[in-house]
């Protein structure tokens, strides 16, 4: 089962379009949606509540699909294509959910071999501070590690002239963001929930009008009340308008998600991401305009789990590494020179040549073996009869017949 | 942003509308479809959709379509006989050689070094599992049914389909210096299984040359801390022949769970434990003690005998002796211990 993808990001320097920004986002909304909402104020006005409540849902739709279209089309800059990192989930990961502006489900990962606190470069790089050990081992600098810091978390020529916000979290660690379908949904759905605020709307600026009018007739001051009045039941009704429309997205988002069906019989039920996890995660490597702009994998195409209990399978510069401490063990396709790591080459880190060696070492190796799983060819390869048991391939299997001489 | 700047995408924003409103309106006729689609997706799901998930701060459920696990296996007559299948303990995926030949499990020499290759398959699709342990053990029968850890190696196991699926794990080992017969044990480590359960896969076989009859010996062990009563099965099972691949036929449309599921009913049928029952008639096969009642820890010789009635009988027959043990005053089902496979031979 392939991967969810909505987004489609875009050739910056070809079209010289700047990315969907969140500073626009009031504008753009006041834009698409004012026309109608200025027509469902006049019609309420006239006593056409109907009309009114149905400018005010074209008001809702037109808005919806004008963001829509920008969130999906015109948010994320192609970088460099595919790629994948190896590294070690950040200890806060998040969902987004009705609240955010989509549902993603994203976290961040901290590159292999870099531990949290690593900063992206020396003083004057645009890093919030600097750690004391990076200075005297400068090669673990995040965005000077020869590695995965310096290949998809620096701005690189696809990202012409646009902001990089090095101060934030995300210029070190790795966004990676697995897509959910909130704006594609939203704009299928549009009309329905506009409706539904159009009608409570309606129903608000009615109410409200009415008591305006009959407390007006009582005096200026009640009427000044009543105007106040008014104006928060209108309130008061659209919000539940809003209410109901947001149920509607929840039945939505909660009837079409699905079974997990590409799994095989016996599978046990999938497991969280937690925080610690090492992993290996292939995305498509963006620019996210929206914010101040970093780079990140969006979306998230696969995340596999690594062996955590084993020493040999991850590597983390420790530049306190304690004498005696426990160190890394080798594995038996491990080529010579990467072998036998010394207390030395940890406190190092990625200034010793072995340690950065066996950290590029272990990527490439990681990296390869999920590149040549999601490659057309072995997904060609995977279709056919000699890959398709489940239980067992002397059980269930099949063999190729004889190549005819 | 400047004024300008806000006035300018206010526009953008207008003219956007203005050019979505076509479909916009179009959009309207979906609208009763929708609302039916809304009150099927209601009754499907009714109020669950507005309980909040149940989660820690530091997880993150990721979609199946994105987070993938491998399922690191081999051959695990515990996995398979839990699922209702006949098993063999002559496994496909343990090889034991020396000097470079196969050689059968149950004719080993004491204090001889053998290489043990094990063959280690990955049921997904889409995840690898790199520095992936495997260990090999196994029961000194001669010792008296202990288990004795040999060692593990670390190998690189691919997703299914790729060039490193199987992946190969070889040791060498020596036998005791004690004559005796022995099982070999191996069991796949991986932290994020999609399926641990099949894990574990033994070698077990004994050779007999038939003398009117074949005579084996295997050691029976109550590993419990309970009495139970040891039941003794027999089957003739072996691995079937595979089809040849047909490629040039379409694969159905389905999912993969549609597809293992099929697949499973399609061996439960053909394959089910219970339905290798032909030698009955045709073999005379006792088993002495046949139903022995043993304490916590004991350990006993069960002779098992197998003659051919057809005196025209020539080359190997495999036997697969199944053991359960159930505790004689519970009611719940039997445990699944082990087995022998005993090959006859005649030629």
């Amino acid at each position: 089962m392939a991967f969810k993808k909505y987004t489609q990001c875009y050739d910056y320097l070809a079209t010289g379009t700047k990315p969907f920004h969140i500073d626009e986002l009031f504008a753009i909304v006041a834009g698409a949606a004012g026309p109608g909402a200025v027509a469902a104020l006049l019609s309420w006005a006239a006593g056409l509540w109907v009309v009114g409540g149905f400018m005010m849902a074209l008001a809702f739709v037109s808005a919806i699909a004008t963001v829509a279209d920008l969130w999906l089309f015109q948010r994320l800059v192609c970088l460099t294509g595919v790629k994948c990192a190896v590294g070690k989930v950040d200890d806060d990961p998040h969902h987004g959910g009705l609240g955010n502006f989509d549902n993603d489900e994203f976290f961040n990962l901290i590159p292999m071999p870099h531990r949290k606190a690593d900063r992206i470069g020396p003083p004057g790089s645009g890093a919030d501070f600097v750690t004391a050990e990076q200075d005297a081992q400068p090669a673990n600098y995040v965005h000077g590690d020869g590695l995965m810091g310096e290949e998809l978390l620096i701005p690189v020529a696809q990202s012409g002239n646009l902001p990089y916000d090095r101060t934030k979290e995300e210029a070190r660690a790795l966004h990676c963001e697995a897509e959910g379908a909130f704006w594609v949904r939203m704009k299928e759905w549009a009309w329905l929930m506009g409706l539904a605020i159009g009608a409570a709307s309606a129903a608000g600026a009615a109410a409200g009008i009415a008591t305006a009018a009959v407390l007006c007739a009582l005096g200026p001051l009640l009427c000044l009340l009543g105007i106040l009045l008014g104006l928060l039941i209108w309130a008061l009704s659209t919000a539940v308008g809003a209410a109901v429309a947001a149920g509607i997205m929840a039945i939505i988002f909660e009837a079409s998600k699905g079974e997990v069906e590409d799994a095989n019989v016996g599978d046990a039920a999938l497991g969280p991401i937690r925080a610690g996890d090492r992993v290996i995660a292939v995305g498509e490597h963006v620019y996210d305009g929206f914010h101040e702009g970093w780079n990140e994998f969006h979306p998230l195409m696969t995340v596999v789990k690594l062996n955590h209990a084993q020493s040999s399978q991850y590597l983390e510069w420790d530049p306190d590494f304690p004498p005696g401490g426990p160190l890394p063990a080798d594995t038996s396709d491990m080529p010579g020179p990467i072998r036998n790591l010394e207390e030395e080459d940890m406190r190092k880190g990625m200034n010793s040549p072995k340690f950065a060696a066996r950290a590029k070492w272990m990527r490439e190796k990681y990296c390869g073996m999920m590149h040549e799983a999601i490659d057309p060819g072995t997904r060609t390869e995977q279709a056919r009869g000699r890959h398709r048991w489940t239980i067992h391939p002397d059980v269930d299997g099949c063999e190729d017949p004889p190549v005819p001489r | 942003m400047s004024i300008t700047g806000h006035l300018a995408r206010f526009f953008a924003g207008l003219v956007s509308a203005l050019k979505h409103l076509p479909g916009i309106l179009a959009a309207l006729v979906r609208l009763p479809r929708q609302l039916c689609t809304l009150w099927r997706y209601f009754l499907r799901v009714g109020l669950r959709c507005w309980k909040p998930r149940v989660r820690c701060r530091d997880e993150i459920d990721l979609p199946p379509e994105v987070y993938k696990r491998a399922d690191p296996m081999l051959y695990s007559q515990q996995w398979l006989m839990s699922m209702g299948l006949s098993v063999t303990w002559d496994n496909p995926d343990i090889e034991l050689y020396r000097n470079g030949a196969v050689v059968p499990s149950g004719q080993l020499d004491p204090d001889t070094e053998y290489e043990v290759r094990v063959r280690v398959w990955n049921n997904s699709y889409d995840a690898p599992a790199p520095g992936l342990p495997v260990h090999l053990g196994y029961l000194d029968f001669g010792a008296g049914a202990v288990s004795i850890y040999v060692g593990h190696r670390i190998v690189d196991l691919g997703a299914k389909g790729t060039s490193q699926c199987p992946a190969l794990a070889s040791f060498l080992w020596t036998t005791p210096g004690a004559a005796g017969h022995y099982c070999l044990q191996v069991w796949l480590d991986w932290p994020d299984d999609a399926n641990p359960q099949n894990n574990l896969g033994q070698e077990n076989t004994n050779v007999g040359v038939m003398q009117s009859p074949a005579m084996f010996t295997f050691r029976a062990r109550n590993n419990a801390s309970v009495r139970r009563e040891f039941i003794f099965e027999v089957d003739d099972y072996r691995l079937p022949e595979r089809d040849p691949c047909d490629d040039a036929q379409p694969r159905k449309e389905q999912t993969r769970f549609e597809e293992s599921r099929e697949r499973w009913a399609q061996a439960l049928r053909s394959q089910g434990y219970g339905l290798f029952k032909g030698w009955q008639g045709h073999w005379n096969v006792e088993i002495d003690p046949a139903n022995p009642m043993l304490d916590p820890d004991q350990e006993i010789d069960v002779k098992v005998s197998i003659e051919a009635l057809d005196p025209g009988f020539s080359g190997t027959k495999p036997f697969n002796v199944n053991v359960f043990a159930v505790r004689p005053d519970s009611k719940a089902p039997r445990d699944f211990v082990g087995g022998v496979t005993l090959l006859v031979e005649r030629n």
